[in-house]
């Protein structure tokens, strides 16, 4: 079970730039899906992925399905050799992503963001524009049923209220 | 051209031409929970889905 607030709490305590996509961006635009994990689009400048490597580091991060006896090392310098991330830490799944499909990097997502304020935290949410062309690029079965219900949503949002 | 009859749903074969999104180590994780605690999650997502949302329309009610 993923403690969604208390890893972006985490991340917002540390000062880590992100914008949330995937699932959690889905729900905040109106679609009622669940999902498992929380995906983030960040920065790839080199504070912050210190911020990154240091805000994750207490919660034991992990590959996500790797065998138990993988060595791996969580620093900023992992962050650095590698673009997306799908790990598991002691209190849920959180999927990192360098770039996003069809859209691109965190400072071509973080302009148009919408930032929501929850749990007194500002949260950059990816825009909805932007989700549908990710959730087109992306284009697996999960993301053609979310273009759907995300194109609908647009739709009644530009059109007559 | 040849056709060859299969039993298959046409749909499993829509379904293994779109690349996957199925995240084998979280449905094992998932079977590792009892029913109840898969509620739960599903429960305490709603309940953080319902706070989103509402910040959202907040968020979007300030726009120009």
């Amino acid at each position: 079970m993923t403690d969604f607030p208390g890893l972006l709490a985490r991340l917002t305590r540390a000062g880590v730039d992100f914008v949330v996509i995937g699932g959690i961006a889905v729900i905040s635009h109106g679609h009622a899906r669940a999902t498992l994990d929380l995906d983030i689009c960040y920065g790839r400048d080199a504070e912050n992925l210190e911020r990154l490597a240091s805000a994750l580091q207490p919660l034991a991060p992990r590959l996500r399905g790797a065998p138990a006896d993988l060595p791996f090392f969580w620093d900023a310098r992992t962050l650095r050799n590698g673009l997306n991330f799908t790990l598991t830490t002691t209190i849920g799944d959180i999927d990192l992503l360098g770039e996003v499909t069809g859209l691109g990097m965190y400072g071509e997502l973080a302009p148009r963001a919408n930032v929501v304020e929850l749990y007194g935290m500002p949260i950059k949410i990816l825009a909805l524009d932007d989700l549908i062309r990710s959730k087109a690029a992306a284009g697996r079965a999960k993301d053609l049923i979310d273009l759907e219900a995300l194109r609908a949503l647009a739709a009644r949002r530009s059109g007559p209220p | 051209m040849t056709w060859y009859w299969t039993d298959e749903p046409w749909q499993y074969r829509v379904l293994d031409a779109l690349p996957s999104g199925v995240d084998r180590a979280q449905l094992d994780h998932a079977l590792t929970l009892s029913p109840t605690e898969r509620v739960q999650s599903v429960m305490d997502l709603m309940s953080m889905a319902e706070d989103l949302q509402k910040a959202m329309q907040v968020s979007l009610s300030k726009r120009p």
